[in-house]
């Protein structure tokens, strides 16, 4: 378990689920800051491991930066030609339903899983 | 002597001939020997160029394929750039359209906290704090139109026995009933219903004279008794009673809203303390 926390927020990484949930509000200030996150996602992005799931769905609010980190993260999933990729989101989210639709346009084998 | 002389005469030309041919064979030997020249040289002309052509050839092929190379190198670096631009694109429309969906779910959240302020949790009336807002802002419009401004001041009569006798939750309810009577006297946009505090309530109504204050607080009383809400401990009627208190002044540089909610609470508390259930103005 790997887990990197704020004051809003949560980000916790489950190896044996291959699972990296967010939870809370993620407003942190610019790329700079989401950098601790980017580099975990992209460390497990680098264990080449069959699926790796996104779970979204107690993260209420993200800033633009953060969508920004996002996006940086699913173009580097595509150039390491990963096999399956996961999104669960929440359909009473308002912003995961159209700005995670987008992100499946930057990587189409994404799998979008709304609850 | 003459066939002598012929003999030699024949001799002479045909040496002659001979000369002549022998020269002849010596001018085709040079004009041989310059063919050959001609012919190696143009040989070997040939082969040179033929050689430069091959390697003029080679060099061509060479830079053919140098060229193909660098076609190949910039058709994976124009996919390249045409991918981050697609990418580039994508992450712009995304970053707008999540900027406006935040955006908007951002204005919720404040609308719901500015009701969550403003509103009272359990009749849905606007809340003290929201009451004094108002109350400043119609004090200052009536002030600036120079028209009158009134408030009813009102109470539900015996209400502590009530709650006494039927439980606070019973009591909730009632309060609840009572505000939606009066929220449903009130009529004009303007016009403004609040709970003041406890099972007191206030209205606030704009351009409006006593006579206007009274019909509203008729109108409030008459609601109230049709809904007919048991009230066993009450000492003035078997059901629900309010007291109400008008006040009105026309807002000027001598008075102020406080002045007003004074009035409205000093003829409330006459109300009650002629009886109850009754409008004092």
């Amino acid at each position: 378990m790997t887990e990197i926390k704020g004051e809003n927020y949560t980000v916790i990484y489950d190896s044996n689920l291959a699972t990296i949930s967010f939870q809370g509000s993620l407003r942190l200030g610019g790329m700079s800051e989401y950098q601790p996150i980017l580099d975990l996602l992209n460390d497990i992005l680098s264990k080449n491991l069959p699926t790796m799931t996104l779970d979204l769905q107690e993260l209420d609010f993200l800033n633009s930066s953060g969508i920004s980190m996002l996006s940086k993260f699913i173009i580097n999933a595509r150039k390491h030609q990963v096999s399956q990729i996961i999104i669960k989101a929440s359909a009473n989210i308002p912003w995961q339903g159209k700005s995670l639709k987008n992100l499946q346009r930057l990587l189409p084998i994404l799998q979008l899983e709304f609850s | 002597m003459k066939n002598s002389h012929t003999i030699n005469q024949n001799e002479s030309k045909f040496l002659a001939q001979i000369a002549l041919l022998k020269q002849q064979v010596e001018e085709l030997k040079i004009e041989n020997s310059d063919l050959e020249m001609t012919l190696l040289t143009i040989i070997e002309h040939g082969d040179a160029m033929e050689a430069q052509l091959e390697e003029a050839n080679k060099q061509l092929h060479a830079e053919i394929n140098e060229k193909k190379i660098a076609e190949a190198k910039l058709k994976t670096m124009i996919e390249a750039v045409y991918q981050q631009k697609e990418d580039l694109e994508i992450i712009i429309e995304t970053l707008t359209e999540h900027g406006d969906i935040i955006d908007t779910q951002l204005l919720e959240e404040l609308n719901e906290v500015n009701n969550l302020a403003t509103i009272d949790h359990l009749t849905g009336l606007a809340n003290r704090r929201h009451f004094d807002q108002s109350l400043t802002d119609e004090w200052r419009r009536c002030l600036r139109e120079n028209q009158p401004l009134s408030l009813i001041m009102t109470d539900v009569d015996f209400f502590k026995l009530y709650n006494d006798h039927y439980g606070h939750q019973m009591g909730d309810g009632c309060l609840t009933q009572v505000a939606q009577a009066i929220d449903h006297s009130i009529r004009r946009p303007a016009d403004m219903a609040a709970r003041y505090g406890g099972e007191e309530f206030a209205v606030i109504l704009p351009n409006t004279n006593t006579e206007g204050a009274f019909n509203v607080a008729v109108k409030i009383q008459d609601t109230v008794a049709r809904l007919k809400i048991l009230h066993a401990d009450s000492k003035v009627s078997e059901y629900i009673t309010l007291s109400l208190g008008i006040g009105t002044l026309i807002p000027s540089s001598d008075n102020s809203p406080i002045q007003l909610i004074c009035e409205a609470d000093r003829l409330l508390y006459i109300a009650k303390q002629k009886g109850r259930n009754q409008i004092i103005y």
